[in-house]
């Protein structure tokens, strides 16, 4: 058949593939995108310390001092290359320098993404295309343009950075939870459409990690700051609430790359690997408390913590 | 109704914005809430539709307004919602279902096509809700229902980006619930099964790059379709269905976060949440991927 050989998915069979049994000649290619900060940075070099050769690009080159000064640190060897993904031209230029070096790509860690805060009335369409148009449709066309190499190989993994809130939405992050959901939908028909060629897609699912992120690239809709929004102050108590969470991060960004390596190296990946213990035990208690009681628990919890304060427009 | 909640109106006459009402699952639901006392705003994006609403209509006994609508242009958003609170003061329901589909494997889809299909069912959802949620928001109250499908909890070959808005409408109505609730705005996702339209048979949005025979995907494309028909032509969910589920989310005192549409689809759901671990993904998916792939070398198998 020539289907089926490796990954998971039917008539499988044991192969050799799994790439820390390969020998060090020939180390398998990883692109990662989103590595100038946070998880993308602390995967890049993980895995740059671990066997794989490692193609680390950003959007933005100039801030790539942070990862060279760590990488030097680690004595990890990566690559650096400007990529941005929402930019077709960008994106062609990369896995196209990256196939000319290395014959071909093993890995894609779809990293880049974006976050914007607000409560969905207080955000502008303009923004929450923008959210959109990094975190999926940049990781769709990141896929789409490796995949052909990874079918001719039959062989390659495809690794999502999704989000805890890709599955359980909250509020004031309707934008972001959206295109996170959207991935999770992405990456699940993906992965059955691809496994036939060996190809195995898997999502990343951390928690809130105390990254820069959510440190300095915070982003906050236009409309969000203005006194007069009927969320104002809902939205004010809901900061205040993100801060409190990010003083004791539920996962770090190292537990973050340990997962995308396991998906990267993993016989048999898995589709969704959460990270953290705080998310792990709200996923698991949604999926198995019955009816809608979590739903309903976690909204309360919500309003306790965020519409406890009084909104100008009394209720 | 025991459980109707309707405080200061002694007959239920609300009002109701039901977005691509033109056919199929819209229409229906349109009829059906006429039926049941609601002021039905039944929109579709251009009135040429319009004459087959009104017979259908006429038909059933009911009477409904047909305004021109289209969830891609923030103008006649604005117009439409503006008409309704203008006429009616207010808007007390609105039904996103408005929605086209797109078919085929991913890589033979086209950025055009995949952003098309997020215009109309992610951003045109917004759009209208957007536009609607004040007046909800001053009248402190309103239902919000969003027609999302299986699709939206479970992933399949051969509609990834279909399925992605569908996972995105969830995501977005979930947020969204929480934010509204304390405004008593109430949000309710709708999820029907699998489900023969007239859209199945006349424009079921296949990508044009999924017929082209050089697509290393083709054969798999092919029998996916065939296996879809069979799916259709089986299901016992219609469109009645979903209308009723509509209605219920209108009107019950305390609306659930999701309805499931169709026993199967409900089985599905349920096996996915309480099979442990990731054993429904590989028994589920796995059977799936396996009998589209069994084809390889067939050549006829017509769709």
């Amino acid at each position: 058949m020539g289907f089926n050989g490796q990954g998971r998915g039917a008539g499988e069979h044991p192969t050799n593939d799994h790439p820390t049994a390969r020998p060090m000649t020939t180390r398998p290619t990883v692109l990662i995108t989103g590595t100038s900060s946070g998880l993308g940075l602390e995967t890049a070099l993980y895995l740059a310390q671990r066997d794989f050769e490692v193609y680390a690009t950003m959007r933005d080159l100039s801030r790539r001092g942070t990862l060279d000064r760590e990488a030097a640190r680690r004595n990890a060897h990566l690559q650096v290359l400007q990529l941005d993904v929402t930019d077709q031209a960008s994106i062609q230029a990369v896995v196209t320098t990256v196939i000319e070096q290395s014959k071909g790509i093993y890995g894609l860690v779809s990293n880049a993404g974006i976050n914007i805060g607000g409560y969905f009335e207080d955000l502008s369409e303009e923004e929450i295309r923008e959210v959109f148009e990094v975190n999926l449709f940049g990781t769709m066309a990141v896929t789409r343009a490796v995949l052909p190499y990874m079918r001719a190989a039959r062989r390659g993994r495809i690794v999502i950075m999704s989000s805890i809130g890709g599955k359980i939405a909250s509020p004031g992050a309707t934008a972001y939870c959206a295109s996170k959901f959207a991935l999770e939908g992405f990456g699940e028909s993906l992965a059955q459409e691809v496994m036939p060629f060996g190809v195995c897609v898997s999502l990343l699912e951390p928690g809130s990690a105390k990254t820069e992120l959510y440190e300095r690239n915070r982003r906050l809709a236009a409309r969000a700051l203005d006194p007069q929004s009927p969320y104002y102050e809902w939205f004010q108590q809901l900061q205040g609430l993100m801060d409190q969470l990010a003083r004791t991060p539920a996962t770090t960004a190292e537990k973050v790359a340990e997962a995308a390596y396991q998906a990267l190296t993993d016989q048999r990946p898995r589709w969704r690997y959460v990270v953290g213990r705080r998310p792990r035990l709200l996923i698991t208690l949604r999926r198995y408390l019955p009816g809608e009681l979590f739903e309903r628990i976690w909204t309360r919890f919500a309003k306790s913590k965020i519409q406890s304060s009084k909104s100008k427009f009394e209720l | 109704m025991p459980d109707f909640l309707i405080t200061d109106s002694p007959i239920p006459c609300l009002p109701v914005l039901i977005t691509g009402a033109g056919t199929g699952i819209g229409l229906e639901t349109a009829l059906y809430l006429a039926e049941h006392g609601f002021q039905v705003y039944a929109s579709a994006p251009d009135l040429s539709q319009q004459a087959r609403v009104d017979a259908a209509a006429a038909e059933r006994g009911v009477s409904l307004q047909v305004l021109q609508l289209d969830v891609t242009d923030k103008q006649s958003v604005q117009a439409a919602v503006d008409t309704i609170v203008a006429e009616a003061g207010g808007i007390y329901g609105l039904v996103n279902n408005a929605g086209i589909a797109l078919r085929g494997y991913f890589e033979d889809l086209s950025d055009e096509e995949v952003r098309r299909i997020f215009d109309v069912n992610v951003f045109g959802t917004m759009a209208v809700t957007r536009a609607v949620l004040p007046h909800m928001r001053a009248a402190r109250r309103g239902r919000t229902v969003i027609i999302t499908s299986v699709g939206g909890r479970i992933g399949s070959l051969a509609v990834s980006a279909y399925c992605a808005t569908k996972f995105a409408q969830e995501g977005f109505g979930e947020s969204l619930a929480q934010e509204v609730t304390p405004f008593g705005v109430y949000v309710s996702l709708v999820e029907p099964a699998i489900i023969k339209t007239e859209r199945w048979g006349v424009h079921r949005g296949i990508a044009e790059g999924a017929l082209n025979p050089e697509s290393p995907y083709y054969a798999w494309f092919r029998e996916s379709e065939r296996l879809a028909n069979r799916l259709v032509e089986t299901s016992p969910t219609r469109p009645m269905h979903v209308a009723r589920t509509v209605h219920r989310a209108l009107t019950a005192r305390r609306p659930r976060r999701r309805y499931v549409v169709g026993w199967r689809a409900g089985l599905v759901l349920t096996l996915r949440r309480y099979l442990l671990g990731e054993s429904f993904e590989r028994l589920y998916f796995g059977q799936a991927v396996r009998r589209v792939t069994r084809v390889q070398g067939t050549t006829d198998y017509g769709i």
